[in-house]
């Protein structure tokens, strides 16, 4: 049907102007719930992902080929000989920004009468600086002051474990991969607060070279974390690097940040599920206030529904009359409510509210909204499916009437 | 008779009509009506009016209808009758009880007639139109639609002969309150799916036609009630309908302004042919009408055209 059917759907729809006003506003804020919720979400899910990159030390790890199909745990027992070999290989590669060898090991740490288990990380601390240790990590002290040094930083709960503060000194005991015992005394040089708890309990970082001597595994890694400058090339990079070292006949394990971010995984699952709830929710709130709107109008209108069927036209052209008044609806109900939700999304970003800490999380994060266009078009489609339904029984009602019957409706 | 007053005298100025052959008694049946064929009810200018016969067939289509008078000249052409019916009956089911809406009606209306279909009320006058205007389905009977039987078409086809076919109006003028008086008579074309453009002249020009050309940009709300109506008759006029059906069309309105849509009427049909069949029960309205369908207890009681019931010269 061409453009005055929509003229005349836009006309019936400004009929009784403030029952119209009401019902869209209702898609309005349904708009604006469904584009809000996901602008939430999308940022929430950013953050979370960066800082998983963050916390890998890079989008890729490179671990030794016997690492392949093992457990996180059980790969830490295979370490890459020559690692800056192997970097080397890779590091031409344009997509590559800084190549990272971590250690990862535990123990105890010891400070004076006072020992707690660690999980410890080798890492090289100007790389590390520059790939995610941002000052909110840092909790009292400084970042590593020299990467040669033994110096080392505390998760803040297990700095309050040990009784530990910047400046003083702590042992750092660990088995080396003959059995041996080795330690390591080390000078705080940071208390971080480590976003989530259980690893801010446990937490300690050394410098790449102080790890390795009290490991005794210099110049190896268990992993070498690889920073691309697109998140987005993951995948295409992980297959490159694999290739590039089976030809140079060093072939390794390749994983990718996804693979091991089961918190991201089970986040965004759990933030996908909830958000879908309450989008069946939104439809079937929206779907009751047009429904009842638009059978209301078919019933008032009914004589005129008996008129139009009378001079002939045809039951289909009825129905798609009143689909297109839901149509319009849901346009301009989600163009409103677009302007509505950048309004608000400005508002909100701009009053720097902080959300509080979630679940075995150390600290909030501020509240902010992403502009995701994806959920504005998801948006925009979700109302009008739910007004089309919302519309559909009340338009066969209407193709339905039998004339006679509609136009002695009093 | 009161309801004779007021009849116009003479013939109509389009569609001259003259039985040929005179008139004759016709043969009553019993639920027939008794149709009597005189001067000012017959064919045009010597073509038979085509009510007595299956134009389909050429052959008498009901007794009732076929005059028993003096032989015809062989020469004649029979037009097809807008719609005919026969033996049509439409029955309503109230709980157990059936009660009859219209029983056994047989009649035609051929084109250029300006008929009315008249009694008191529930005497069945909008079930006959209803069923005439394709808006019903009759419970027995055939009704013939320009020749063809209409009476068990599809819906979609029964709304695709209303729409090319039918102009009808109402009791009440039932416009589109959204619509200007131009937009609520172009939707009867829009329903065709017309050019906007050519919707818009013809629209113009039905309203033209009703008196109403300067007013196309007002609402009904806009609008006395005689304009309403004269709009719904535009909007029934601007689809070049084979005929139209106007259910109690000035009952709604003041005596006055009643008249005036029958004047109305009156002019289209002598000014431009347009075949009118309309229902009343307002003796004022009866008496303008040249051919007089009377109905009591949804049976067709007489048949009566204008010279014989007094109202022609």
């Amino acid at each position: 049907m061409s453009l005055r059917w929509w003229r005349l759907a836009g006309r019936n729809l400004l009929r009784h102007r403030r029952r119209t006003w009401l019902t869209g506003s209702i898609v309005v804020v349904g708009f604006v719930a469904v584009t809000m919720t996901a602008g939430f979400m999308a940022q929430t899910f950013d953050a979370l992902k960066q800082a998983t990159i963050d916390g890998l030390g890079g989008q890729i790890r490179l671990l030794d080929p016997r690492a392949e199909g093992k457990t996180e745990e059980e790969a830490q027992s295979y370490l890459i000989e020559d690692w800056e070999g192997l970097a080397r290989l890779i590091r031409e590669d344009r997509r590559v920004v800084r190549i990272m060898p971590k250690l990862s090991f535990f123990g105890l740490a010891v400070k004076g009468e006072r020992s707690v288990g660690y999980l410890g990380t080798g890492t090289d601390p100007r790389l590390e600086l520059e790939g995610g240790f941002t000052p909110r990590t840092v909790a009292t002290g400084t970042f590593f002051a020299d990467p040669d040094g033994d110096e080392v930083m505390l998760g803040g709960g297990l700095a309050r474990s040990l009784g530990a503060k910047a400046g003083d000194l702590v042992t750092v005991m660990t088995t080396t991969g003959d059995g041996a015992l080795n330690a390591v005394d080390a000078t705080v040089t940071a208390v971080l607060q480590y976003p989530i708890k259980e690893l801010d309990d446990r937490i300690l970082f050394l410098p790449y070279r102080a790890a390795a001597r009290l490991l005794k595994v210099e110049g190896k890694a268990h992993t070498l974390a690889v920073r691309l400058s697109d998140t987005r090339q993951t995948e295409a990079a992980a297959r490159t690097f694999s290739e590039v070292a089976r030809a140079a006949g060093r072939p390794v394990a390749v994983r990718t940040w996804l693979e091991t971010a089961a918190f991201y995984k089970q986040v965004r699952l759990l933030y996908i599920a909830i958000f879908l709830f309450m989008g069946i929710v939104l439809a079937v709130v929206v779907i009751l206030a047009v429904a009842n709107t638009m059978t209301m109008s078919v019933f008032e209108r009914t004589r005129e529904i008996g008129t139009l069927l009378a001079i002939g036209m045809e039951r289909s052209q009825v129905k798609r009359l009143f689909l297109y008044e839901g149509l319009l609806l849901a346009i301009a109900g989600t163009l409103a409510g677009a302007a509505f939700s950048l309004l608000l999304r400005s508002v909100l970003n701009s009053l720097g509210l902080e959300m509080p800490p979630p679940p075995g999380a150390t600290r909030g994060s501020p509240l902010h909204v992403r502009f995701f266009p994806v959920a504005y078009a998801a948006g925009f489609v979700l109302m009008t499916v739910t007004l089309l339904v919302a519309s559909w029984w009340p338009a066969r009602r209407a193709s339905s009437l039998d004339p006679v019957a509609a136009l002695a409706h009093v | 008779m009161d309801e004779d007053a007021g009849f116009p005298r003479g013939l109509p100025d389009v569609v001259p009509c003259r039985l040929a052959g005179g008139a004759a008694p016709a043969l009553e049946a019993p639920g027939v009506p008794v149709r009597h064929r005189l001067e000012g009810d017959g064919p045009e200018d010597g073509e038979e009016h085509g009510h007595g016969q299956n134009p389909a067939k050429g052959s008498p289509a009901h007794p009732a209808e076929v005059s028993t008078g003096a032989p015809r000249p062989v020469s004649y052409t029979r037009p097809v009758a807008i719609v005919e019916a026969r033996d049509l009956s439409r029955i309503y089911r109230l709980g157990e009880e059936r009660v009859a809406g219209i029983r056994s009606a047989s009649f035609a209306i051929s084109p250029g007639e300006f008929a009315v279909v008249a009694g008191p009320s529930g005497s069945g006058k909008t079930t006959l139109l209803n069923l005439l205007g394709l808006l019903d389905r009759p419970d027995e009977g055939t009704l013939l639609f320009e020749g063809r039987d209409v009476s068990s078409l599809p819906d979609r086809e029964r709304s695709r002969l209303r729409r090319d076919r039918i102009g009808f109006v109402f009791q009440s003028h039932q416009l589109v309150p959204v619509l200007t008086a131009l937009e609520n008579v172009a939707l009867a074309l829009w329903i065709r799916d017309l050019p906007e453009a050519e919707c818009r002249r013809r629209a113009g020009e039905a309203l033209e036609a009703v008196g109403l050309s300067g007013l196309g940009g007002r609402r009904p709300d806009a609008l006395s009630g005689g304009q309403r109506q004269r709009v719904a008759v535009a909007r029934a006029l601007v689809g070049e309908p084979a005929f139209i059906l106007a259910d109690e069309p000035t009952a709604s309105l003041d005596s006055e302004t009643a008249l005036r849509l029958l004047d109305l009427f009156d002019a289209l049909h002598r000014g431009r042919g347009v075949t009118f069949v309309f229902s009343s029960h307002d003796p004022r309205i009866i008496g303008r009408a040249r051919r007089r369908l009377r109905l009591k207890d949804g049976r067709i009681e007489s048949d009566e055209s204008a010279a014989e019931n007094g109202g022609a010269a």
